[in-house]
């Protein structure tokens, strides 16, 4: 499922004086099945155009196409609802997300929303759960009392639930020791594979994306600046200067020992490979 | 050296789980130590316990003073906390005001407050968004913030409770930057609470703790070196940790090497 932003600005508190632009024209497009990076400062606009994509915002200019779904000025309700079960959005803290007691009321909130019969009900909360490696023990657990890991993976499940094609997340990693980061990972990894899914990641850890994102999308105060596959945009070093962003440790080294000392190491995503080539080289 | 704070034999639990059982931890006067471990491991209790948010009955002693109801209002006199959601801890309308608001609790002169609230930003370097409203502010400024306002009733310790994981590197650095000034400069006790190891690299001392035990103490350097302790509890080595411990392996380098251009030169003189 493609998705086309065309010419789309976005200014919050239009016509008053605390109006602000938040999006400046941007056109891009967003192919399937990938994992997509988008990486800015804060501020950048990074989550105002994430939010854009299940219409919890409305361009305030330009349009959104996504499938037959088109987010302008004037979308029918109807569609809204439709389009969500389409694009699933995981906010940055879940609690943020959740208004449920219980995991099982809370994963199941949206499929009651969007009408599912119940005896399909249960069978979908429990694979969702089970997607996200949390078995049925936790279905009666009281969401307050999770870990910051445990919330995390309820969010993602009771998005999942619903089967969106696309799923987006804000920051996913935050907060997550490395065992639910690297979990994380392999899941979201797992759901563009074998499930087919598009997976949007608003992220600042440069190094989590480099492992996993195929496209990644710089922007600055607004503005795309940047977009292209992981490589391409990495090799421009320049622009992560220009823009005070960090490139992954690992291309910034490989980058230094270029530059410094003219020596040629591969585009290396393991530490291991690197050392292997390091070792070829000193 | 003397400790400033002794935790004798804490044991603590929540609801019945033990999160600490005989749990002994002596911190030195001047010293900047990171308590590091994953999720869960009992980390954010400590601090909780320390200021007095969570009562245990342990012998607890800060600067001196018994940790009890008696003496807490002493105590939190003594110790500047920032933690992980600032934009929980804003109050007032503007940075000026909210950094003035830990005075005001603190039951300072009020003559004597706006002379401190700008020292306190001059230093920090936040002197010119006093006036602006702390929800406005970027990531790496609002913790700014938080900071000026804990250490502006100039506390003897200072706890940073993971609370510079979500901001920009750039602002990283400032902070930790600050940070070493006022522990090298004002002797200022530190401790940082993180799962990100990176950012105990300029730490005296690291403790590794998980499910609420110490599993290593020592030389922040030296303790960095152990990765089967890290991958074990599931703490991620940043990447020039890693990439040391490898190339010694290989025999390239002799020691745990933080800084890249120094890496770059040691592998290629």
């Amino acid at each position: 499922m493609e998705i086309k932003i065309n010419n789309v600005n976005h200014i919050y508190n239009e016509f008053t004086p605390f109006a602000k632009k938040a999006l400046d024209n941007i056109n891009l497009s967003l192919e399937s099945e990938k994992i997509i990076g988008i990486i800015g400062k804060a501020g950048s606009g990074k989550t105002t155009l994430v939010e854009l994509l299940n219409a919890l915002i409305i361009p305030s200019y330009g349009n959104v196409q996504v499938a037959d779904f088109n987010i302008q000025k004037n979308m029918r309700l109807d569609n809204i609802n439709k389009l969500r079960r389409k694009i699933g959005l995981v906010f940055q803290f879940p609690e943020d997300q959740f208004f449920n007691p219980t995991v099982r009321e809370e994963v199941s909130f949206a499929l009651k929303t969007f009408s599912y019969k119940s005896d399909r009900l249960h069978k979908q909360v429990s694979e969702s759960l089970k997607l996200v490696g949390l078995d049925d023990n936790y279905l009666e657990r009281k969401v307050s009392s999770l870990s910051g890991g445990e919330k995390r993976k309820v969010a993602i499940a009771s998005v999942m639930v619903f089967n969106p094609k696309v799923l987006v997340l804000d920051e996913p990693t935050v907060g997550l020791d490395y065992k639910s980061q690297k979990k994380l990972l392999h899941l979201l990894k797992k759901l563009r594979n074998r499930y087919k899914k598009t997976v949007i990641i608003v992220s600042h850890d440069v190094d989590m994306l480099n492992l996993i994102a195929d496209d990644i999308i710089v922007m600055d105060k607004g503005k795309v600046v940047a977009s292209g596959t992981k490589r391409e945009v990495f090799k421009n070093t320049s622009l992560f200067e220009k823009y005070g962003l960090n490139l992954p440790k690992i291309v910034e080294f490989i980058g230094k020992v270029r530059k410094e000392k003219g020596i040629k190491l591969g585009n290396h995503t393991d530490v291991k490979d690197l050392i292997k080539d390091i070792y070829r080289n000193v | 050296m003397n400790n400033i704070i002794g935790i004798n034999s804490l044991s603590f639990r929540y609801q019945s789980k033990f999160i600490f059982e005989k749990f002994t931890l002596n911190i030195k006067d001047g010293e900047w130590i990171s308590i590091v471990g994953p999720n869960g491991s009992g980390k954010s209790t400590l601090v909780k316990i320390l200021i007095g948010l969570l009562e245990s009955d342990s012998n607890i002693i800060v600067d001196k003073l018994t940790l009890n109801r008696e003496n807490i209002d002493k105590i939190r006199k003594k110790i500047g906390v920032v933690f992980e959601n600032t934009e929980d801890s804003f109050v007032a309308e503007t940075v000026a005001d909210d950094i003035a608001f830990t005075l005001e609790n603190l039951a300072y002169d009020p003559k004597e407050i706006g002379r401190m609230v700008e020292d306190i930003a001059m230093e920090f370097k936040i002197d010119d968004i006093l006036e602006k409203e702390p929800n406005f502010l970027s990531g790496g400024e609002k913790q700014k913030v938080a900071l000026a306002s804990a250490m502006v009733a100039r506390p003897k310790i200072l706890i940073i409770d993971d609370a510079l994981e979500m901001i920009d590197e750039k602002s990283k650095n400032e902070i930790l930057e600050i940070l070493n000034k006022l522990h090298k400069e004002r002797y200022l006790t530190i401790i940082t609470i993180t799962q990100n190891l990176e950012e105990t690299y300029k730490t005296d001392r690291m403790v590794v703790i998980n499910d609420g035990n110490i599993l290593i103490d020592g030389p922040t350097i030296n303790v960095l070196e152990e990765d089967k302790i890290f991958n074990r509890i599931g703490l991620s080595l940043p990447f020039m940790v890693d990439l040391s411990i490898k190339l010694k392996l290989y025999g390239l380098i002799d020691h745990i090497i933080l800084d890249m251009d120094e890496m770059v030169n040691a592998l290629w003189k």
